[in-house]
Parts: structure tokens; C-alpha cells; sequence
């Protein structure tokens, strides 16, 4: 993974410095709040519900080992004893007090860490695909782009006021784990026709009040040019991006109502100037200095078969269970990526404990080569398991509630901070989860349902991505209680589709049992091996509803 | 360029770009004025960012002057997107802009300061690229 | 016009943040409290929100906004979910640790 050399250092102490320096002046009095608002925000700092909250970024979704120790200690010196891993794979803290944020940020910097462009109107974190890297499916590795991106849109001085925020996803596989099409920018590493590397770019995605499948604004963009094509892009966004009303401010307004077309003609014009003009493309070398980072690992992590898989796999059938939805295909032969799924039956979707999180570095030391991924399911993954390492891995994990069967399955829910954090919600997002979870915690039955993509947002700036949840829940205001809205049939990945709501909503004891009667209701009427998305996109929404609101 | 300018009162013979203009419909007239004046009608409207980049590519050499809601603390920024002189409407604190000007030494991007161009350094350097930074 | 009567008359209690540690705040008439029972409740939140403006000094509290309260024998309850979690704390238990259920136990090879 990237290691930071010394400039990328002096950077990061200097970003601490001017903060704490904000910090202080705020804190006697030489910011007003208004003054000073803005500038926690830059730096992921929000005022919630209860308290702070900071949110730190973790490029891409990798880290290492000692980040993760020290994420566990942060949540333990300043926070209370856990943290939480959000959608767009970073990790927040839900009770810091302001005068204590610059230590925690010194504490970062030192593991090369921060929370930089975790908020405000800037191009956010670059997320990807969680077996970026590793994936069997894989074109070419998406994480050296993300770095690139990741150090060209940071304090880029041009876009740090822009319209609305930006988010860019890459994904270096044909099957997109990554929602690119859901995103500002979306970017498809592939091969042309010659077998050169290059891009496919799609703009203008999002979910949110208004969801919107992104377009294509180039089927091929050379790899040399990526830089210079994102730069034009969000030239055009902040120089013709709606600044009259926050809520039509995204990028995918501005395309829907320019149309991708002239979006396209504009883009490219100035595309072409940036390229003249020749300052923003990283020069061969450079680019591969940056490369040099992600070369694979040696594999040559003999280990002792101690613990026989094929026994394991066959009389134990928790390990099967695990194995059959928790691991992944590798790229190289002998070894796998294994998701650690955050979603305890009944917990909260996300969560981790410190203690977890310093059992976890411990063991991405033993059986993944140290590093370790976050996904946007709020799931954690180790990349490097050797196939005989799996059954020691598994009791390791389990001795520590981590070893939770059920990645993709019914309680692998994703649920946003809701009410009981967030201070935008309409209603509360993490009860619903583990009363799911608790109803679905029969793992054959489970099973039995098979693949099924749950989440739950509690307002519509759907931070749990209700809109491609197979189903769907987001909280609305009923004059003062809680409410929810069930949706039907929405999909992240290269299937793209945008759920539909069922009907009227449902209050807050009724809501699981929805769901409940959407579930048994798949069950009834799917035939052979049907996934629930096959089956809705098979008979649509009526059989659904009737079952709902007959 | 690394001091910024700062006026009290808008030069007469400034001429005044809407930050609303549509991008390259600019009337390349205006590279001859000797001040172009940038409004900023907040300062969480960055549209004049991508504008100054834009006037200095077309080739205007002359004084780029920033109005309107602007702050101390991104008194660098204006630098690092070619402005080269700034006009508070409202009282700012002369310290934190001196501070903020000199907080940074290095840009990832192309900048108008004269600061470093850290992946031009890193080729200049011409040697391997680990500094041994971070615990592991 | 009942109702907007009915919201002319409802009680309100000022909440806010503390600047330096962000902890949930109510105005008691003279200070700020961490407990909601100690707020001063009005029905006139004009002049709550004004007599709260007027104690905070060098903006050391943040965010203040009028929150509609019930009182129910001495106890004073928000009307609405959120200023209930806001008050009383998530209502979700965090186990952290205590989670820890799982053991090598039962675990037969
Ligand atoms: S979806 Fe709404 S309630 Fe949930 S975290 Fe996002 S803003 Fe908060």
C-alpha cells in the first residue's frame, strides 16, 4: 500500500498546525462560530446530536495494522471505546470534544492518517472497490489511480468551494463493487481494443433527494489523461454548478439539465486547454513513483497445514457457513479475501469496539500481510488469507464476535447513524437494523433467502444508500414521529436500478414486519435459484404490494 | 508572487468579471485591462477560483484583484489560483493571512505561489521514493 | 386556527452546545445545564431565546434553539423523538466489549 515520503508528511504537519491554530482562535474567541464553522467542517469535524463527531478518512478503503491500532486508541483516549465505519469506508468517532481534535489529529499524522476533505463542498475521499488489488475479476489494480486522485484533489486550491460536495469511485473490475454509477464521478479502469489502460467515465450519479443513474461522458479515456479530464470536469461543475439551492447543487443536476451532451462539449473544450496549458497530467515517471507502491506482495506465506479446511469445511457447519458467504476469490491461487463482517447479529451496523479493533491488527499481522480494507457494507476485509490459514482465522475470530456468517445476507445490513446520532434525521435507522437482524438471525434461514441487499436511511440524504438496496427504508418526519418508507428493487452494482417506493409508509412497529412479508412473500413465488433482485425484476412490484396492503 | 497585495480601496481603472459569466465566453478584450476585479459574493462561492486560473492561462498578466467576502485563513489559496491582490470588504486579521501564506511550502498542484510542486520534486530527487515516513 | 393557537402556547426550553467539548446544554434563567430538568421552561420563546442569547458569553455555547417540552408532574419530556434522544442519550447501547460472546467452546473438530 502507499507510504507516505516526506512531503506528503510535511503536508499533513502543516494541515495539523494551521488546525490547531483555528481551534485555539476559536476557542478564545478570535473566530466568531460563523467564521469558524466552516473551517471545522473542511476537516470533518460536524457538530451532531449529542456531541462532535469526527470523521477520519481512509483513503480507499486500505489501511494497515498500526492505523487500526490506532484507531482503537483514539476511541479509547478520547472517545468511548469504539468507533464507526461508515459507507464511504472511512471511520467516525461519535463523542470527541473539539479542544481534543488536534490531538487526535497529530495522533493520525503520525500513523499517516487524517480527516481532511471528510466534509464540506470538496472532492471527498476516493473510495473503490474492496478487493481492489486482489480481485480475481479484476482489469488492472484501481488503488494507484485513487492515490493519484487522492493527492492531486487534496487542498486543491480551485475546488475547495465548490457547489455541493464531490464524490469520485473507481473500480478496476467488470463487476462494480464500487456504485460508480451512484457517484459525482465514476471511473471503469479497462482496456481498449489495443490493450492499453485507460478509463471509462461516468458523471453525474448520486442518490439523495433525487437519484440519478450516472451517464457515460467517455467510453475511453487513455490512462496519461486522467487528471486533466477530472480537472476540466470539475472546472466546468464550479463554474456553471447551481449555487441557488443546495438541493439541485449536485453535479448531476447541472448534467441532467445541461444534458450530457453540451456537459460533454464543455468538458472536453477545456480538457483540451488543460492539456495544452500541460501542468496537470502527472508525467510518466511521476505516475510511476506512485505505482511503485501497489506492486503485489511476495505470496510466499507458507504456513503449516496445522488446521486441515477440507475437514473444517465438512463437519464444522459454522465454518462452512462462513466460508460459503464471507470469502472471496483471489487472484492468486491458494489464497482468498475474507470479509469481517461488522453486523453482529443484533448489533449495530458498523460499530466496532477498541478492544476488536486491536485483536483485528493483531490478526491482520498474522494472516493478511498487515493490511485491511474497509467496504462501503460497513464490513472490514482481509485481503491476504492463505487458504490453510482459514479454520485458525475463523476460531480467532470468532473468539472475538467477528466471525459473523452472513456477509450479503439478510442481517448484513446497512444502516446509517440515524436519529440516535445524527442531527438531520427524521428517524432512527439503527433499531430497525437489529430488529431485523434479531427477526433473521436463524443463520439455515438465512440461508435460505439467500442473497439480499437491506438498507436503511434515516432521511433522504440517504447516506445508507437506500435508493439500491434491494430493499429499501428511509425514516421521513410524520408531524413529530417516526416513519419509514419501504422501497423495492434497487441495485448498486453494474445492474444499476433505482428502488420504487411500495406505498403509503409505515410507522416504527410496523416497518419490520414490512419487511417480514416482502421476505416471506420472495420466498413463495421465486423459482429454482432466484436471488430476491431476480425475482422482483421477474414479477415486479405488485405481488409485493398486495401482500403489503391487501 | 508569494506576498499578496492588499488594497483598501477597488483601483478606477479595474474592470469587474461576474462570477456568473458562462466558462469561455470571456471577451478576450479584457486581457488587456490593467486589473480585473473577482467578486466573491460569499466566500463559499469559488467560482472566481476557476475563473482567475482561467484569465491566467489566457495570459493575463496584470493585477488580479479578489473582492467581496473573502477570508485570512485562505489567504493562500487566492495566491495558489494566480490572484495577486486582495480586497476585504470587512476587517481581517492581518496575522492569520501572513501565517496562512507562509503555513505551507509545498502543493500537490500547479500553483501560482512559489511553492514546490511536490511530484515535480519527487522526479527532481531522482531517488527512491520512501522517506521511511510512519511506524511500519 | 386551533393549532396554530395550540403552538402559540406550547412550552419551550432552550437547548444548545457547549463550544469546547460539543456536550447538550439547557439554559436553567441564569447558567447552563447539562440536565434538562433544570431548564426554565416559557411559553414565550421569544423572550426565552433573547434572555439565552443574553448569557452566552464570547459564544462559549453554540447552536441555540427552541425545543417544545411537556411537563408531566415535575418531569419535563420533549415532545418530539429526536429532543428525547437528545436528551437522554442514544437509544442504542453500544456493548463494545461485553459483546464478546463468542469462545472456542463450542467448537468441536
Ligand atoms: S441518511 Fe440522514 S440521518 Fe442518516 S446519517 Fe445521513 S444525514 Fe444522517
Amino acid at each position: 500500500m502507499y507510504q507516505y515520503d516526506a512531503y506528503d508528511h510535511k503536508i499533513l504537519e502543516q494541515r495539523t498546525a494551521e488546525f490547531r491554530d483555528q481551534v485555539t482562535r476559536r476557542i478564545n474567541g478570535k473566530l466568531s462560530e460563523e467564521e469558524f464553522r466552516p473551517l471545522r467542517l473542511m476537516n470533518g469535524v460536524y457538530l451532531q446530536l449529542h456531541a462532535y463527531m469526527i470523521r477520519v478518512a481512509i483513503p480507499y478503503g486500505t489501511f494497515n495494522s498500526g492505523q487500526l491500532r490506532k484507531f482503537a486508541h483514539i476511541a479509547r483516549k478520547y472517545d468511548r471505546g469504539y468507533g464507526h465505519f461508515t459507507t464511504r469506508q472511512n471511520i467516525q468517532y461519535n463523542w470527541p470534544k473539539l479542544i481534543d481534535i488536534p490531538d487526535i489529529l497529530d495522533e493520525l499524522a503520525s500513523v499517516e492518517m487524517h480527516a481532511i476533505q471528510t466534509s464540506g463542498n470538496c472532492i471527498r475521499n476516493i473510495t473503490t472497490d474492496q478487493f481492489a488489488g486482489v480481485a480475481k475479476d479484476e482489469v488492472a489494480d484501481p488503488r494507484p489511480y485513487a492515490e493519484i486522485i487522492r493527492q492531486w484533489s487534496t487542498f486543491h486550491p480551485e475546488f475547495a468551494y465548490l457547489p455541493r460536495k464531490f464524490k469520485i469511485a473507481i473500480t478496476g473490475a467488470k463487476h462494480d463493487r464500487a456504485a460508480i454509477k451512484f457517484h459525482d464521478i465514476g471511473l471503469e479502469v479497462l482496456r481498449n481494443e489495443t490493450g492499453e489502460l485507460g478509463f471509462k467515465v461516468i458523471v453525474g450519479g448520486g442518490l439523495g433527494r433525487t437519484p440519478v443513474i450516472g451517464s457515460v461522458i467517455k467510453e475511453y479515456l487513455p490512462e496519461k489523461h486522467l487528471l486533466s479530464y477530472l480537472e476540466a470536469i470539475l472546472r466546468i461543475y464550479n463554474l456553471s454548478g447551481r449555487r441557488d439551492n443546495k438541493y439541485k447543487a449536485r453535479v448531476k443536476i447541472l448534467v441532467k439539465e445541461s444534458g450530457i451532451e453540451s456537459f460533454r462539449v464543455k468538458v472536453e473544450k477545456e480538457w483540451r486547454q488543460i492539456m495544452e496549458e500541460g501542468h496537470t497530467d502527472l508525467p510518466a515517471a511521476a505516475q510511476k513513483l506512485i505505482f511503485n507502491h501497489f506492486k503485489p506482495p511476495s505470496y510466499e506465506h507458507n504456513v503449516l497445514p496445522a488446521l486441515d479446511f477440507e475437514r473444517f469445511y465438512k463437519y464444522q457447519a459454522e465454518f462452512k457457513r462462513w466460508i460459503d458467504s464471507n470469502l472471496h476469490d483471489h487472484k492468486v491461487e491458494n489464497y482468498a479475501a475474507v470479509t469481517i463482517s461488522l453486523k453482529p447479529i443484533g448489533g449495530i451496523p458498523g460499530d466496532i469496539s477498541s478492544e476488536q479493533m486491536e485483536d483485528l491488527a493483531d490478526l491482520a499481522d498474522i494472516y493478511s500481510l498487515g493490511e485491511i480494507r474497509s467496504t462501503h457494507e460497513q464490513n472490514l476485509v482481509f485481503p491476504y488469507v492463505h487458504k490453510n490459514d482459514l479454520p485458525a482465522l475463523w476460531l480467532e475470530l470468532k473468539s472475538i464476535d467477528l466471525a459473523t456468517p452472513n456477509h450479503g445476507l439478510v442481517s448484513d445490513i446497512i444502516a446509517c447513524p440515524g436519529m440516535d446520532y445524527c442531527s438531520l434525521a427524521n428517524a432512527r435507522s439503527i433499531p430497525i437494523a437489529q430488529e431485523i437482524s434479531n427477526k433473521f438471525s436463524d443463520p439455515k434461514l438465512a440461508a435460505q433467502i439467500g442473497e439480499l441487499k437491506i438498507k436503511i436511511s434515516g432521511c433522504i440524504n440517504a447516506c445508507a444508500h437506500h435508493h439500491v438496496g434491494h430493499i429499501g427504508v428511509l425514516g421521513v418526519d410524520k408531524k413529530g414521529t417516526e416513519s419509514y418508507q419501504l422501497l423495492l428493487g434497487g441495485n448498486a452494482d453494474e445492474n444499476a436500478a433505482i428502488g420504487k417506493i411500495t406505498g403509503p409508509g409505515f410507522n416504527g412497529d410496523q416497518i419490520v414486519g414490512a419487511i417480514e412479508t416482502v421476505i416471506r412473500t420472495y420466498q413463495e413465488i421465486k423459482e429454482g435459484n432466484e436471488r430476491f433482485i431476480d425475482t422482483y425484476q421477474r414479477v415486479g412490484m405488485e405481488p409485493f404490494k398486495d401482500a403489503l396492503y391487501d | 508572487m508569494t506576498e499578496l497585495k492588499i488594497i483598501e480601496n477597488l483601483p478606477t481603472e479595474g474592470v469587474y468579471l461576474e462570477n456568473t459569466l458562462e466558462p469561455g465566453s470571456l471577451d478576450s478584450e479584457i486581457l488587456n485591462a490593467k486589473a480585473i476585479i473577482l467578486d466573491f459574493p460569499t466566500f463559499m462561492d469559488g467560482r472566481a477560483f476557476s475563473q482567475a486560473r482561467q484569465l491566467r492561462r489566457l495570459g493575463f498578466k496584470g493585477e488580479l484583484i479578489a473582492s467581496g467576502d473573502i477570508r485570512a485563513d485562505q489567504g493562500r489559496q487566492y495566491g495558489q489560483v494566480g490572484i495577486s491582490t486582495l480586497h476585504f470588504k470587512e476587517g481581517f486579521d492581518r496575522q492569520t493571512l501572513q501565517n496562512n501564506l507562509k503555513m505551507y511550502s509545498q502543493s500537490y498542484q500547479h500553483s501560482f505561489l512559489s511553492e514546490k510542486v511536490i511530484y515535480k520534486k519527487r522526479l527532481q530527487d531522482n531517488q527512491p521514493h520512501f522517506s521511511g515516513g510512519g511506524p511500519f | 386556527m386551533t393549532k396554530a393557537a395550540n403552538i402559540n402556547n406550547a412550552l419551550r426550553v432552550i437547548a444548545a452546545n457547549n463550544l469546547s467539548d460539543g456536550v447538550v446544554v439547557y439554559f436553567t434563567g441564569t447558567k447552563w445545564s447539562k440536565n434538562l430538568q433544570f431548564a426554565l421552561v416559557s411559553a414565550d420563546e421569544a423572550e426565552l431565546l433573547s434572555a439565552a442569547q443574553n448569557s452566552v458569553s464570547g459564544e462559549n455555547i453554540i447552536g441555540l434553539e427552541p425545543v417544545t417540552v411537556e411537563i408531566q408532574g415535575k418531569t419535563i419530556t420533549p415532545t418530539a423523538m429526536r429532543e428525547k434522544i437528545r436528551a437522554l442519550g442514544p437509544t442504542i447501547n453500544f456493548s463494545g466489549s461485553d459483546n464478546r460472546t463468542g469462545t472456542y467452546s463450542n467448537v468441536s473438530i
